[in-house]
């Protein structure tokens, strides 16, 4: 019944989005306003059949229909209510549904904030692109990817086998992947306005600023998904760290990379009306590499702790890669010669320079990840041997390009338009140099060692201090001018460039993540330990204490807890308890660490083993510092990135 | 603005004593560390995708006792990796290899950056270079018209 409805409705979004594109790209050929509103309609139809498919997948996770496969392999009688729901992601499957749903969201989005312009072309084509990306994915769950497929069999299985282990073990898991796809999904709509730019010669900086606000909300959404599922791995997968290099890391990372150079180099083409061909092709890799990263996770073809699920699915999503690819090319030779603007930039030391700069090194980062993460695909596909590339490349490629970035947002947003001297340069970072040096000297008193922790350090310090210094210079101006207090004049500030602010505030996330990086990269103290009941170790100053283990059995899952006491010098902290849980359907059983948090570092505990026939439980211990950062970094730049989406407001004068 | 030289001059030379001590500092490698470094850059055979420092399966903490024995006993990076690689094949290495096929996985992209950098400086040099603003003689002539008799 449910599955009958189930298919039913995503029949009904495919064909809706199809009828759609066929009636729009009609009505804009015969200039027939009519037939294009029927085809806008079919905007909210597929939307509608997008919404029932949910809902159905939902009501059958929840009401245990195991004659849909999906919800047979992905849920059991004993799943808790919110890992039930949480299922609707934990598969192939049910992720292109979400997938599609998230689509539609934002279609309906931009089909309300455009109502008023429906008949201008540039909104006519972007919705044809956007329908045409709908129906590819509509399609695709109604052939290899189908979320509703039967079990099969002639009895209903009255049990399911449950989700992967992994995905049941922390709370985390219900936000992260639905903020990815928020991000990834989101940059179909300004790749849909750029391909509509083109298609309708107008490559002006109309469709920059008409897909501003879809560009930032799906940055945001990307970074936060990016930086919620580092915490998830921290949390839950037990190894201590919280970014692995795995392929699939790296799929959300590179257009994430795309987009923050788009971010910015968007900035130089308002001003200035230049790099139009690179900025819509940063729009286009962006949607393209999302679909890329789909590709590599989805189609298996690379190993990876992240490979819960594999299919058929990855022809499909290769030749739509190439559709993409390959269209958006050809349209830009196209219309190549027209897209040339006599643009130029007067000096190297001026904030446009410093966003090509910028361009020059995230476009390289992304490379580095793009060829690190296929190559082990060529080495196969050349050499039939499997290989994997892991951490020291990326980190001996990567932590260049990470000092050199965190140097450019120090001094780039201190440098003006157009040009400048080197005299205006050295007066204003002056004081940012000198809380840079200070910060890397006391890092080296206090025993720091590692040429990139100690840059880290300082350049985080050198940029932070040029955005307070920027924030106060500001705010003194305003407060002399406009005799406000001092939240007031903040407020005020803040709402007269929302977007500049914001930007700064992004920064400073971007100063904390780059800092707990560095810290936790490169002074982690780690001790595996073997410990029988009333033994104790000490790592730097802290004392854990075996105190015994607790056993615990749901229908779920089978837990040994073991119980440590903490003691941080010689002061009592308190009783953690790393565990080990097995499922029913896991081969091998998970860890789930126990982490005693503080602003300064974490104490991170980890049981390898429960105990074992002499009584000893194995335990990792690893004192991470700043850790906590990377999670306060990240929220800051999700706050810097709300208050970029600000409405600018214009003051009256008085 | 004496004095602003001055303190740039004291800055400059504040940072090169810290780089110094930096440099000098990040020689020397405890055991602890070496095991650490050595853990990240060899996969852990029976995992998917963790290194033998990240995880917590038996295998990979024999492997890290391995490490660290063989540390004490004086062997170096290459022999403590070719003892494994004679294990487990060339797939416990998680750096690609510099010659050969691994020549790509290196090189794109410093060649990718530096041609990138070649092309922003050749294109600002250009830039800079080039006169702000040309007006031709077609335009000189329309500013005089208009100048004249701003109604044309």
């Amino acid at each position: 019944m449910l599955q009958t409805f189930g298919t039913f409705s995503l029949t009904l979004a495919a064909s809706s989005a199809f009828v759609g594109v066929c009636l729009l790209v009609l009505g804009i050929f015969r200039s027939d306003k009519t037939l294009a509103a029927y085809g806008r309609r079919c905007v909210w139809i597929t939307l509608g059949g997008s919404t029932a498919s949910i809902v159905a997948m939902e009501w059958a996770l929840n009401s245990h229909d195991y004659s849909i496969n999906y919800v047979f392999r992905n849920v059991a009688n004993a799943t808790p209510r919110l890992f039930t729901i949480t299922a609707l992601w934990g598969a192939l499957e049910g992720s292109i549904l979400l997938w599609g749903f998230v689509l539609m969201l934002y279609m309906a989005a931009t089909a309300l904030r455009f109502r008023s312009r429906a008949d201008d072309p540039i909104v006519a084509w972007a919705t044809v692109v956007q329908l045409l990306v709908a129906l590819f994915f509509f399609v695709l769950m109604l052939g290899p990817a189908d979320p509703f497929a039967a079990t099969g069999g002639i009895v209903t299985p009255l049990d399911g086998s449950g989700p992967n282990a992994l995905l049941q073990n922390h709370p985390l898991m219900a936000f992260h992947p639905p903020m990815l796809y928020a991000g990834y999904v989101g940059f179909t709509i300004p790749f849909s306005f750029a391909i509509a730019a083109l298609v309708t010669r107008r490559f002006g900086e109309g469709w920059l600023a008409d897909t501003r606000r879809a560009t930032l909300v799906a940055w945001g959404f990307l970074t936060s998904g990016i930086v919620l599922g580092a915490w998830w791995s921290y949390e839950v997968l037990g190894w201590g760290g919280y970014w692995a290099w795995d392929p699939v890391e790296n799929a959300s990372l590179l257009p994430w990379l795309t987009a923050t150079a788009f971010v910015h180099s968007v900035m130089v083409q308002e001003r200035r009306a230049m790099l139009r061909v690179w900025n819509l092709s940063l729009v286009i890799a962006t949607f393209a590499l999302t679909i890329l990263g789909t590709f590599l996770t989805r189609s298996g073809v690379i190993d990876s702790v992240h490979a819960f699920s594999e299919s058929d699915i990855g022809v499909w999503l290769l030749a739509f890669l190439g559709m993409v690819v390959v269209g958006s090319l050809a349209l830009i030779a196209w219309r190549g010669d027209s897209l040339r603007t006599p643009g130029r930039i007067d000096s190297p030391l001026s904030r446009e320079a410093a966003f090509l700069f910028n361009n020059l090194l995230f476009a390289g980062f992304a490379l580095v990840v793009l060829v690190g993460t296929v190559y082990p695909l060529l080495v196969e596909a050349l050499r039939d041997q499997r290989l994997t590339v892991g951490e020291p490349y990326f980190r001996s490629m990567t932590t260049p390009i990470g000092i050199a970035l965190l140097f450019l947002m120090a001094v780039a947003p201190v440098l003006p338009w157009r040009a400048t001297s080197t005299e205006v340069l050295r007066a204003r970072l002056l004081l940012p140099a000198v809380c840079g040096v200070l910060v890397m000297g006391s890092v080296v008193l206090l025993g720091g060692d590692g040429i990139a922790q100690v840059a880290a350090f300082g350049l985080g310090a050198f940029a932070s201090a040029g955005i307070l210094r920027n924030l106060w210079m500001s705010l003194r101006a305003r407060r002399r001018a406009h005799k406000e207090i001092l939240p007031l004049a903040l407020v005020r500030l803040v709402r007269g460039n929302p977007r500049v602010w914001g930007g700064l505030v992004v920064h400073l996330g971007v100063v904390a993540i780059a800092v707990a990086i560095a810290a936790s990269s490169g002074y982690t103290t780690r001790v595996e330990a073997q410990l029988e009941i009333d033994d104790s170790i000490t790592v730097r100053n802290y004392t854990v204490t075996y105190l015994g283990s607790v056993e615990s059995k749901s229908s779920q899952k089978q837990t040994v807890k073991a119980q440590l006491l903490i003691e941080e010098d010689g002061e009592k902290v308190g009783v953690y308890e790393p565990a080990i849980s097995s499922f029913p359907n896991a081969r091998s059983a998970i860890g789930t660490p126990s982490v005693v948090t503080s602003w300064r570092e974490d104490l991170y505990l980890s049981l390898a083993n429960s105990e074992d026939d002499q009584g000893k439980i194995g335990l990792t211990v690893s004192v991470n510092p700043l850790v906590l950062w990377l999670w306060i970094g990240g929220g800051v730049m999700a706050f810097g990135t709300l208050l970029c989406l600000l409405p600018k407001r214009r003051e009256v004068l008085e | 603005m004496k004095l602003r030289t001055a303190a740039w001059g004291i800055i400059a030379a504040a940072f090169i004593v810290i780089a110094t001590t930096v440099a000098i500092r990040s020689g020397d490698e405890t055991t602890s560390q070496r095991t650490q470094r050595l853990g990240r850059e060899l996969a852990c055979p029976v995992c998917t995708g963790e290194s033998v420092g990240a995880s917590n399966s038996s295998e990979a903490r024999a492997m890290r006792k391995i490490i660290q024995q063989s540390i004490k006993d004086g062997e170096s990076d290459g022999e403590i990796k070719a003892r494994f690689v004679a294990a487990y094949g060339e797939r416990v290495l998680l750096e690609p290899d510099r010659g050969g096929l691994g020549v790509l996985v290196w090189g794109l992209p410093i060649i990718g950056i530096t041609v990138g950098a070649g092309g922003l400086y050749l294109v600002l040099r250009r830039w800079s270079r080039a006169p702000r603003l040309v007006a031709s003689d077609a335009d000189e002539r329309l500013v005089e018209k208009l100048r004249e008799d701003p109604r044309s």
